[in-house]
């Protein structure tokens, strides 16, 4: 009898375990493969991105290609990606004087002639990609996320369009795309880099200054390169884990 | 770009939070004030202010019904709202919000309302005919007890439920104070302070509101007020306000003293954008003044309706007052840029979904609310109304 | 046991009416929840998929040289128009070509459509506006880079001989005097 109880509790216990653990593993198979470009395992990479502001002409090649690559709306007030100009009075460091015409789509256009006392010089901006994005935090549905390559971005069919994380983001990269009514920013073109390509912006960048980086690949340029340079982040007291890595920042620089 | 002066992100150049956004909190607040204010008969036992203890569950219960209104036409998507009930992610504030309004709706109001009427209820369905019959019977669940024991179950049950509904009327309110407090990307919102100054700012806000209309609703019955009664409101009203006003000047001169990289970019503002919603209007008309008028009626020894003038008057500028604060929280935040070098303009159109008729529209709604609840669930509990036979 | 609770009925059916309602929204929302949502993180899995599914605009570097490539030319090209594919651009670093490391669609603008489809007919991009995009005079570009003030470089009045293309080709820019 004893032997009998025991031999049935153990099967019973075998019995729930299994089933458990086959539950948990049904709900994995239910949801199919996350990843459906063939050789692409989204833990193998950490994407971020090195500006480096001191090669940066302000061409604006970034702003027209991330448009045109992105079907980002033309009007007012949706950029993913945009660069700043800065001029800095040395006399005034508070205050530097900033514009950034239509997000430089068009280039920017002459103020001030070289040697005219003032230090002037370009910023491209972009989503900081974020490793603890206050914009994720904020979401109450789990529309935004960061994917498991270190990728922000937004899940369209779930989004509410409720702006929290607009209010969330230190650095204004996001915005209500008009024709969705959902939030729309950078995706670092993860339709592309996840097939090999580099992002539009990093594509088309006359000068090299902006380039994509995947962290986790020892034979990334990127290591070197941080070795070798000073590099910033924007905002860095608000502790973000920004992963674009600016060189030539200068203190001016919001 | 008009009324951009500086240097904003140019995903900045539009607002986010429009006035419906405003509205929201203003709305929860009066809900938790007014609840508070029931509470202290319920739970504090002060009994002077018995005669508004109904008339407060039920003002919380209109602005309540109509809070998600305005939050639902500022969506992108409100058809995806649901979204917050199935996939609530837990590190959001905002998350909070369909299982706090649940639950404070179900779970207290609506439980204490019901509890603390069902006596009379029972008594005007078994009274009435036809529809009304009906109406009534569905609303007692057809459980007709008024036994003495079963109503003091029903008192036992009530009490506890206002128990436990004062840490959910803080909860209600306060998780939106946290999802400004709570923005680090915001200088003017980051503050530790500001669950606490929603809170009883809120508290001043429904207080002031049920005050205003147990005086106006007395009046429109024809029927004295409880001097007793507005006094002892009156009285709590000044204390609260005191606590706020403490609070709002302690954040302000931190700011101030402290005088860190986002000081001189929001002393601007506040300075010329924010001048009138802030200074004249949030800080003396809606503040100071109040708080010097009531605190003159509970110094020198008024005549009755010295007082009650003072108390209208108070009230009144109250709500002008915490609605100001609202306004200067949520548009004053996004007057300036995160570039902290930069200011832009809130154009609010009017007959738009998120315009000022629509926030107009809902800020009558909860009134034309009250009034039917007022039909339904008359407050004056000792009226020959309630036995169903003249109304 | 049963006296006590005699007068409770009510709250009993409160307790009920409260029950179903909450058992009724723990089976809709079961019903309501993506069934990969949470897979990979608090988010829907396939959204990843959606995303990765855009269409691709710009077609990079390496699928323009698939065809263009002067340094290491593809077989005779399988051109209907049997025109010349290769583009006179050197790839060998020692030539020192300065615009060895500008991708091609700096210039010609995004390419994925004619990659899929290289029939399309694609123009020539040759404009004064597209170069001085990069190269006019302007405060705040590094030394590196090669300015000019168009109203001040080798003006002869005539313009087409004023072309930045007259003196500059495109595709290894330096001319006699560099």
């Amino acid at each position: 009898m004893d032997q009998d109880r025991r031999g049935f509790l153990q099967d019973a216990g075998k019995f729930i375990l299994l089933t458990g653990a086959a539950t948990i593993a049904w709900d994995f198979v239910v949801a199919g493969a996350p990843e459906q470009a063939p050789n692409y395992v989204a833990t193998d990479h950490w994407w971020g991105m090195i500006i480096d502001i001191d090669k940066c002409i302000g061409s604006g090649n970034c702003v027209r290609a991330c448009k045109a690559e992105n079907d980002v709306p033309r009007e007012e007030g949706c950029f993913r990606t945009w660069v700043e100009r800065y001029r800095v009075d040395p006399d005034d460091l508070d205050h530097p004087l900033v514009d950034s015409p239509d997000g430089g789509y068009d280039g920017f256009p002459e103020i001030d002639r070289p040697g005219d006392g003032l230090k002037v010089f370009f910023v491209p901006k972009l989503c900081n990609q974020c490793a603890d994005s206050p914009c994720t935090q904020v979401c109450p549905v789990g529309a935004t996320f960061e994917s498991p390559d270190g990728v922000v971005l937004v899940d369209k069919t779930r989004c509410l369009g409720c702006r929290y994380c607009v209010q969330a983001c230190p650095y204004g990269c996001r915005y209500i795309d008009p024709r969705t009514h959902t939030v729309d920013k950078c995706t670092l073109c993860y339709h592309r880099i996840t097939k090999g390509l580099t992002a539009a912006c990093c594509e088309v960048c006359p000068t090299g200054a902006r380039q994509l980086v995947d962290l986790k690949n020892p034979e990334d340029p990127v290591h070197q390169f941080i070795r070798e340079h000073k590099i910033h982040v924007l905002k860095p007291d608000l502790a973000t884990g920004a992963k674009v890595y600016y060189n030539g920042l200068d203190g001016a620089v919001r | 770009m008009a009324g951009v002066q500086g240097f904003i992100y140019p995903n900045e150049v539009e607002l986010q939070w429009s006035v419906l956004i405003v509205l929201y909190p203003f709305i929860t607040g009066l809900v938790a004030g007014a609840f508070i204010l029931a509470s202290l008969e319920r739970v504090f036992n002060v009994s002077a202010v018995k005669p508004t203890y109904r008339l407060a569950l039920l003002t919380a219960l209109a602005f309540l019904i109509v809070a998600p209104l305005p939050l639902q036409m500022h969506l992108g998507h409100p058809e995806r709202s649901f979204e917050m009930y199935i996939t609530p992610h837990r590190e959001s504030a905002m998350a909070m919000f369909g299982f706090v309004y649940l639950w404070y709706l179900m779970g207290v109001l609506v439980l204490e309302i019901w509890f603390d009427y069902r006596k009379d209820l029972v008594l005007t369905w078994k009274s009435a005919t036809g529809v009304k019959r009906q109406f009534y019977g569905a609303l007692t669940l057809w459980a007709d007890d008024i036994s003495p024991e079963a109503l003091r179950i029903d008192d036992k049950i009530g009490r506890f439920i206002t128990i436990v509904g004062i840490p959910s009327a803080f909860l209600l309110h306060g998780y939106v104070g946290f999802i400004f407090g709570s923005v680090k990307a915001n200088p003017w919102w980051s503050t530790p302070l500001m669950p606490v100054v929603f809170i009883f700012s809120a508290i001043v806000s429904g207080v002031a509101a049920v005050m205003l209309l147990y005086m106006g609703l007395c009046w429109r019955r024809r029927v004295p007020i409880d001097m007793g009664c507005l006094d002892t409101i009156a009285k709590y009203l000044f204390f609260a306000f005191v606590i706020d006003f403490s609070l709002e000047m302690l954040d302000l001169i931190h700011r101030i003293y402290e005088a860190g990289d986002s000081f001189g970019t929001l002393d601007f503002m506040v300075k010329t954008r924010l001048f009138v919603s802030h200074i004249v209007i949030q800080i003396c008309l809606g503040t100071v003044l109040p708080i010097l008028l009531l605190a003159a009626t509970q110094m020198i020894r008024l005549s009755e309706i010295a007082r009650r003038r003072i108390y209208a008057a108070a009230g009144a500028l109250t709500l002008v007052g915490i609605f100001a604060m609202r306004w200067n929280v949520v548009i004053g935040g996004q007057l300036f840029s995160k570039s902290l070098l930069g200011y832009t303009t809130y154009k609010m159109e009017f007959a738009t979904r998120e315009g000022l008729l629509p926030a107009i529209v809902i800020m009558v709604l909860p009134f034309v609310i009250l009034a039917v609840l007022l039909r339904v669930l008359p407050p004056w509990g000792d009226e020959a109304q309630l036995a169903g036979n003249k109304a | 046991m049963g006296d006590r609770f005699q007068h409770a009925r009510h709250v009993f059916r409160v307790a009920v009416v409260l029950s179903v309602a909450l058992v009724a929204f723990l089976i809709a929302r079961s019903a309501l929840i993506p069934s990969d949502f949470g897979v990979l993180g608090y988010y829907r899995a396939g959204a990843l998929d959606d995303i990765k599914a855009l269409p691709i605009v710009h077609a990079g570097r390496t699928a323009c040289l698939e065809c263009h490539d002067a340094y290491d030319p593809p077989e005779p090209p399988d051109d209907v128009r049997g025109k010349k594919l290769v583009v006179k651009t050197s790839l060998d670093p020692a030539r020192d070509n300065k615009h060895f490391q500008l991708n091609c669609e700096a210039c010609h603008g995004p390419m994925q459509k004619h990659v899929d489809d290289q029939e399309k007919p694609v123009p020539k991009v040759a404009s004064d506006d597209l170069c001085l995009g990069c190269h006019r005079t302007l405060a705040g570009r590094p030394k590196f880079q090669p300015q000019v003030v168009p109203a001040d470089h080798k003006r002869t009045g005539d313009e087409k001989k004023d072309a930045c293309v007259a003196c500059h080709q495109p595709h290894w820019p330096k001319t006699s005097d560099d």
